[in-house]
């Protein structure tokens, strides 16, 4: 598995790579600043920006398909399982690349557990969910091919990444939401079950792309 | 050839599409001979090949390859089947040499040695990126991907389509070669029966996803004719048994089947100078399984 997931590595690892450089700007300004722990805004800048992995995703599946890779790989003694596999290990390091990077630079930042704990609780939720998010999309490129399925991917990936913008002015200001309110989940117990239950999903979603590239075999 | 064990061996396998059916084929090939697939465009060629490999899942029907199911054991079969496709597909912005190296890693009896020594054999630069290849040096690399494992059986599908004739003969020898030599047997579909004529000991003609004939080729060529004769010369009897009947100068012709049993009763007319006869090729004989009379 880790031959296919040297092959598949390029746009995960390239993807999370860049991100964090462009993320760096960010990290220095808070730094000079000064965290405010009542205040998330270097993780929620942060944040949302995973979600150009599904970018990665996206880049890689187009050359794949460019490439004819699947019907490459076919001829070869490998079970379809472990291309899923391999692929399904890709996108969880590279996602796990970027939330990392953001934990260390959270950490540079401020070492206070008022900020340094739901600031990187932020960038792991997101994480989870982007996790979650890929994989049924990844069930969709399996089920119907990257041909037809690749632009919903590309949908996904610019709704996704401009869906905070209207989820503060339509969803939490007219309610009242503050940052510091956001913060209190990521204080508390439950977005580690939330972070759970994410990738207890993802791994059940990997099971289910395995069917679904067997059934496409078919 | 009767004793001799099964490396393939399909029975009664169907598939279906919209519009085609491979129609419960059975066929078998004994260990270290090469059968020919032969048939039209559209006959069932690729989708039998493609089931041998589980590329293509059957709906019915038994399949042994190296004596495993491919259903159940792909990756097992694969390991040691040799499979050139139609088309060949590789990373086109890897090099020869990448390309071989991530291949190796997947099949348990890789031979790197043999594999460089195909290169060389085969003057492909190990530099040079995949899709740099020409039609050809994509056919002999697919081919030395596939002889580096020692596989026990090779599968190929078309494999000398749109090569010139030069690089087809060499594959055709190769193939020729590592069958006599080292025993290996080899399934080679082809609508060029050229190719089967050259090189096959076994040929089984599959028409509208139909096995309609299979045979040994030296006893197929014995037994199909083309007789010419003049008008009295054959009784009614045979000439009703005739396809691909035709009238011209010398008389009339038709192809015949079953040579081996009505030989003795021709003897009379070819003394005279009444009837002719002459050998046909796999081409005929395709047309006459496709066309009849």
């Amino acid at each position: 598995m880790l031959r296919l997931m040297k092959k598949f590595s390029f746009w995960y690892i390239l993807y999370p790579v860049l991100l964090l450089v462009f993320g760096l700007p960010m990290f220095n300004h808070d730094r000079l600043t000064g965290p405010d722990p009542l205040s998330l805004s270097f993780a929620i800048y942060l944040a949302p920006m995973i979600w150009l992995v599904l970018g990665a995703m996206w880049s890689h599946e187009q050359m794949e398909s460019k490439a004819n890779g699947y019907a490459f790989l076919r001829i070869l003694p490998i079970e379809p399982a472990l291309i899923v596999k391999a692929k399904f290990a890709m996108l969880f390091v590279a996602v796990a690349i970027y939330v990392a990077g953001c934990c260390i630079a959270f950490a540079f930042v401020s070492t206070n557990p008022e900020y340094l704990i739901p600031s990187s609780a932020y960038v792991i939720v997101y994480g989870a969910i982007c996790l979650v998010v890929a994989a049924l999309l990844y069930l969709g490129i399996f089920r119907h091919g990257f041909s037809r399925f690749g632009k919903y991917i590309l949908i996904a990936w610019v709704v996704l990444l401009t869906s905070p913008i209207p989820i503060r002015i339509l969803i939490l200001k007219p309610r009242g939401i503050s940052d510091s309110e956001i913060m209190q989940f990521f204080r508390g117990p439950y977005w580690i079950i939330g972070t759970t239950a994410c990738l207890m999903g993802y791994y059940l979603l990997m099971k289910l792309a395995v069917k679904k590239l067997y059934e496409r075999h078919a | 050839m009767d004793n001799t064990a099964n490396i393939l061996e399909l029975k009664n396998v169907q598939k279906r599409y919209k519009g085609f059916a491979l129609d419960g084929i059975s066929l078998r090939l004994p260990q270290g001979y090469i059968l020919g697939l032969i048939g039209p465009n559209g006959a069932g060629k690729t989708t039998t090949i493609k089931i041998l490999m589980n590329m293509v899942k059957r709906e019915s029907g038994e399949v042994q390859v190296v004596g495993l199911d491919p259903k159940k054991n792909a990756k097992q079969v694969k390991n040691k089947v040799g499979y050139l496709g139609e088309e060949q597909y590789f990373y086109g912005n890897k090099t020869v040499a990448w390309t071989g190296n991530f291949v190796s890693a997947f099949y348990d009896n890789w031979d790197t040695n043999i594999f460089q020594s195909l290169l060389t054999n085969f003057e492909i630069s190990r530099t040079k990126k995949t899709r740099e290849l020409s039609k050809g040096m994509k056919v002999r690399f697919s081919l030395a991907l596939a002889l580096s494992h020692h596989p026990d059986l090779l599968i190929l599908d078309e494999p000398t389509a749109g090569l010139d004739p030069v690089i087809r003969r060499e594959v055709l020898e190769l193939l020729q070669k590592k069958s006599k030599n080292e025993g290996k047997s080899v399934i080679i579909s082809s609508h060029i029966t050229d190719d089967i004529m050259r090189i096959a000991d076994l040929v089984a003609f599959l028409i509208e996803g139909k096995i309609v004939l299979t045979s040994e080729k030296d006893e197929l060529l014995s037994s199909w004719k083309r007789i010419h004769y003049k008008k009295g010369a054959l009784g009614s009897d045979i000439v009703n048994t005739l396809t691909r009947r035709k009238d011209h100068a010398f008389g009339s012709s038709g192809v015949t089947d079953r040579y081996l049993k009505i030989k003795d009763s021709l003897v009379q007319g070819i003394t005279e100078g009444v009837i002719k006869v002459e050998n046909v090729n796999l081409d005929d004989i395709l047309i006459s399984l496709v066309k009849g009379v």
